[in-house]
């Protein structure tokens, strides 16, 4: 890990800001470290803004952005930087993460992310995003692994070697989100933790939770469930990279299948975190 | 448009419509040269686009297709409960068009 992102304090655990769970965050407050913040829902809306600085008053917060599109041939969408760029100013924030992936190229959107092709010219455009964006945003950036059915063929390198590159290259880190690990490895066949081991665990910044539903034998990435049943594998995988990683926060990741019950839905995973992270 | 890359952008405009064009996935199953023909790519790239399995890039792009219906639905149930609560029956069916026929429908 270089020395921008040996610099990042340690936010602890925490989840992601949604406006369905604004009420139950406030109230359970005390046991949440840290909220991560998607830029976009802030984005041209004042309203939402002066919401994002009221929680800022009580929180750190991180935050996530899903639209940089560092794949992009087209590089990158200078006014949605310089917009993003105005949001992390309003929460202070230490530093900014993105995704492995492509989700827009010049004014077409894919609506999602997509898998990079992980090949030389990939490789190339990647770099140049990034290196890019950390000129615009100043300040360290992290990139999340993806989920995703199937790697394009006819690739230069494997998914670990390119991220390894692409974090060398541009002196970021790595937002590693274990549930997209154990979700790859069960729709491939393939071992998880050979797929970490293989991962420049010292550059591990952040880390992502979340639970997934299998349907017609094929696990979805769907935010909606709890740390358990057949997510329950992601705790093993945080322990391994707990012990091997400088881990700066953790967040537990929903976005749907919202519950009254929010101890039930989140704490029960947050407070297993904090454990494994204790250890 | 300028590109950075310019060698893999007819490549990346292809997997592009193949994810988010239902029509056009059993076409270029079908012939996938006749597609090629309107693109400037090399062997490698064409080899890797006919080399992606065919269930993967459907239950992908259905994927998608479910994420962006997903958001429309759950833009439209916010808009209505603020709307209806504010009672602006005018300004309730300028966000429903703006919603349903905008230009981008994105999944956040």
């Amino acid at each position: 890990m270089n020395s921008e992102l040996r610099n990042i304090p340690y936010f602890g655990v925490g989840l992601g800001l949604r406006r369905e769970l604004r009420e139950q965050i406030m109230k359970r407050r005390q046991e949440i470290d840290v909220l991560e913040i998607i830029p976009e829902h802030y984005i041209d809306k004042p309203g939402e803004t002066a919401v994002l600085e009221s929680f800022s008053k009580s929180f750190k917060l991180v935050p996530h952005g899903l639209k940089l599109s560092i794949g992009t041939s087209a590089g990158l969408n200078k006014t949605y930087v310089d917009k993003v760029k105005g949001i992390l100013e309003k929460i202070g924030a230490e530093y900014h993460s993105d995704h492995f992936a492509l989700t827009d190229i010049g004014d077409f959107s894919i609506g999602h992310l997509s898998p990079l092709w992980f090949t030389k010219e990939g490789l190339e455009a990647a770099v140049k995003n990034i290196n890019k964006a950390k000129e615009i945003l100043g300040m360290p950036l992290v990139f999340e692994n993806i989920t995703s059915f199937f790697e394009i063929p006819e690739a230069d390198f494997s998914e670990p070697e390119f991220i390894k590159r692409a974090l060398e290259q541009t002196g970021s880190g790595l937002l590693l989100d274990l549930t997209n690990v154990l979700i790859n490895s069960y729709n491939r066949k393939t071992d998880p933790f050979r797929f970490l081991e293989q991962l420049p665990l010292e550059k591990v910044v952040h880390i992502h939770l979340a639970g997934g539903k299998i349907t017609n034998g094929w696990f979805y990435d769907t935010h909606s469930e709890e740390l358990n049943g057949p997510n329950e594998r992601v705790w093993p995988l945080l322990e391994w990279v707990t012990a091997r990683a400088d881990i700066k926060t953790v967040i537990i990741e929903r976005d749907q299948n919202f519950k009254e019950n929010f101890e039930e839905m989140i704490l029960n995973d947050i407070r297993h975190a904090k454990k494994i992270l204790a250890k | 448009m300028s590109y950075i890359t310019p060698m893999i952008a007819d490549f990346q405009t292809i997997l592009c419509k193949l994810y988010t064009d239902e029509k056009l996935r059993p076409v270029f199953a079908a012939n996938p040269k006749k597609l090629f023909g309107e693109y400037n790519l090399t062997a490698k790239e064409k080899n890797a686009l006919t080399s992606i399995p065919r269930d993967k890039l459907d239950i992908f792009a259905k994927s998608l297709s479910k994420k962006k219906l997903g958001l429309v639905k759950k833009t439209i149930t916010i808009n209505l409960k603020t709307l209806v609560s504010a009672g602006s029956l005018k300004l309730l069916w300028i966000v429903l068009k703006n919603d349903l026929f905008g230009k981008k429908i994105t999944y956040l």
